[in-house]
């Protein structure tokens, strides 16, 4: 069963559906993607929410503000303490829906680094699925993004005086790719990150971090918890890499291998032993 | 606003109530939405629509067909008939809620098209005296189709998104399934409907106003105007300068429509007496 839910004297605006068969597990809260509105790129929200609920996750996609149905927060404010102040407002207004206390949140870019600090600002969080979140660098990666860089060998000499070229008429010949800062929100720092484990520690709260392969300088399994060097972030984050996939999971193959993981690690997590 | 879930399959729906005047009486405006990736960047300008529309007096529903949006169900269910169904269930849903039968219809790209195919294929009696808005319509299925077709090559190609280093790694996979394009699924029946489907060519033609209003000048939506205005109905096209939706042009694909200037001139075009 699927009902819109407005909350936050009517400013805010989301979608909660509820499982034919409760179950005593978190509610599943989904974040915007970027400044797409509540059903994700390509619905990828709506197949997100799907796939929690046939789990027996109570889920809710909503609008954080000025994103699709959801009206501008006055007076305007940082965009991550915004993020949080809006998402707390969601904690509560399910709290009182549902009667519900802990909960799981998802997602995907800018939304993965809102899920972390909202993890870490809120107690009721007990995990947060981040898709395309922030990276780390390690020695490793620095090195097979130089490698992967220079491929293929045979192109490299054509490939260097293209640079020299386009460094010598300040031009640029690659074709235009979408200008994606305005999507971004700044990654917390490493330090930051060890701290907040600190906190997320003590509480049990868990981490899935999902990588897509456009996501290019996260270059292998493992590598955000190799760069945290931190034992605690041992048990609480995981790492997924599917290197096919592209950023929003178009492609309905790479989008069901997503959908496997996070499901996966939702059913396995100990909320549901 | 007033969000609802509405029909069956459960369709999701948003009423914006008339804030002046605000009685039974007021006119009702159905808006209806484009569909595929389209229908993500249009949501915030249908709501900008409806709200102004609700400040000038009038009844709005904007609702998702089914397997778009919130609705229930996968893009996949989505062809002609279910959707023409759909639009018919939340014209009566409008009807409901505003007490006023609906008397105007405002599509926006393929929901144009899918609006005035519904209404000139039966089952609208209740509705034959609307008025329609077609905003940047496409005249042919086939254009839709192949725009959409071309983005989806565009992305799955796009070196900023995938350099080519790496491209190998970021393809669909090999066998994976090529029916979606941009993340939406396309039924056979929808895509042949698409593929023959030319709204220059609907006869009898099922509203009694026609309003075109463009993001840019087309020989095709003055074709339409003329060949409307010969059937004995009213018919007009506005081209508001400057507000190019860009439905063509990779770089917008994922972004939000701006529809700051097309709005103002919808809502006059929908408020003014005497039609066209």
């Amino acid at each position: 069963m699927q009902r819109p839910l407005v909350f936050a004297d009517g400013r805010l605006i989301g979608i909660l559906s509820e499982p034919a068969r409760r179950k005593d597990v978190p509610a599943v809260v989904i974040l915007n993607a970027g400044l797409v509105y509540r059903v994700g790129p390509g619905r990828l929200s709506v197949d997100v929410a799907q796939r929690a609920l046939s789990l027996g996750f109570p889920t809710f996609r909503f609008d954080l503000s000025g994103i699709g149905d959801s009206d501008v927060l006055a007076p305007s404010m940082d965009s991550i303490e915004s993020a949080i102040v809006d998402t707390r407002e969601a904690l509560d207004a399910l709290g009182r829906e549902l009667g519900v206390q802990q909960f799981i949140l998802f997602g995907l870019c800018s939304g993965a680094v809102y899920a972390h600090h909202i993890a870490v600002a809120d107690a009721r969080v007990v995990g947060a699925v981040m898709l395309d979140g922030y990276v780390l660098p390690t020695v490793r990666s620095r090195l097979d993004w130089l490698v992967a860089r220079a491929r293929p060998f045979d192109q490299l000499p054509r490939r260097a005086a293209g640079w020299v070229s386009r460094r010598v008429v300040r031009t640029r010949s690659r074709a235009p790719a979408l200008e994606r800062s305005e999507f971004l929100v700044p990654w917390p720092s490493k330090d930051k990150l060890k701290a907040d484990l600190g906190v997320l520690g003590p509480r049990k709260a868990a981490l899935l971090c999902v990588y897509s392969g456009e996501w290019l300088h996260y270059r292998y399994q493992g590598q955000l918890q190799a760069a945290l060097g931190v034992p605690e972030a041992k048990g609480l984050v995981s790492e997924i890499r599917i290197p096919e996939a592209e950023h929003l999971y178009l492609d309905r193959t790479q989008r069901n291998r997503m959908l496997d993981h996070v499901g996966d690690w939702l059913a396995h997590f100990p909320w549901c032993q | 606003m007033v969000p609802t879930f509405f029909g069956q399959p459960e369709l999701f729906g948003i009423h914006h109530r008339a804030e002046s005047g605000a009685q039974d009486g007021n006119p009702s405006v159905l808006l209806c939405p484009p569909i595929g990736h389209e229908h993500t960047r249009s949501v915030r300008a249908l709501r900008l629509l409806a709200d102004a529309l609700a400040r000038a007096g009038h009844h709005v529903l904007r609702f998702d067909f089914r397997g778009l949006g919130d609705s229930s169900g996968q893009p996949a269910d989505g062809d002609p008939v279910a959707w023409g169904t759909d639009l018919f269930q939340a014209l009566h849903e409008l009807w409901r809620f505003s007490g006023s039968r609906p008397s105007t219809v405002v599509g926006l790209r393929v929901g144009a098209s899918l609006a005035v195919h519904a209404l000139s294929t039966g089952g609208g009696a209740d509705f034959e005296r609307c008025r329609i808005v077609l905003w940047d319509p496409v005249i042919r299925g086939t254009e839709f189709l192949d725009n959409a077709t071309d983005l989806d090559g565009q992305f799955f190609a796009d070196p900023g998104r995938f350099p080519d280093r790496t491209k190998s790694l970021a393809v669909p996979t090999p066998g994976g399934d090529r029916s979606t394009l941009l993340g939406y699924s396309y039924s056979d029946s929808l895509r042949a409907w698409l593929e023959s489907f030319d709204l220059s060519r609907v006869s009898p033609w099922p509203f009694i106003q026609t309003e075109i209003v463009a993001s840019r000048p087309s020989s095709e939506f003055e074709s339409l105007v003329a060949r409307i205005q010969a059937s004995g109905h009213q018919a007009r096209c506005t081209v508001v300068a400057g507000t190019d939706g860009a439905w063509e042009d990779y770089s917008q694909h994922e972004l939000a429509l701006r529809a700051g200037r097309i709005v103002p001139v919808i809502v006059q075009r929908l408020t003014e007496g005497g039609g066209v």
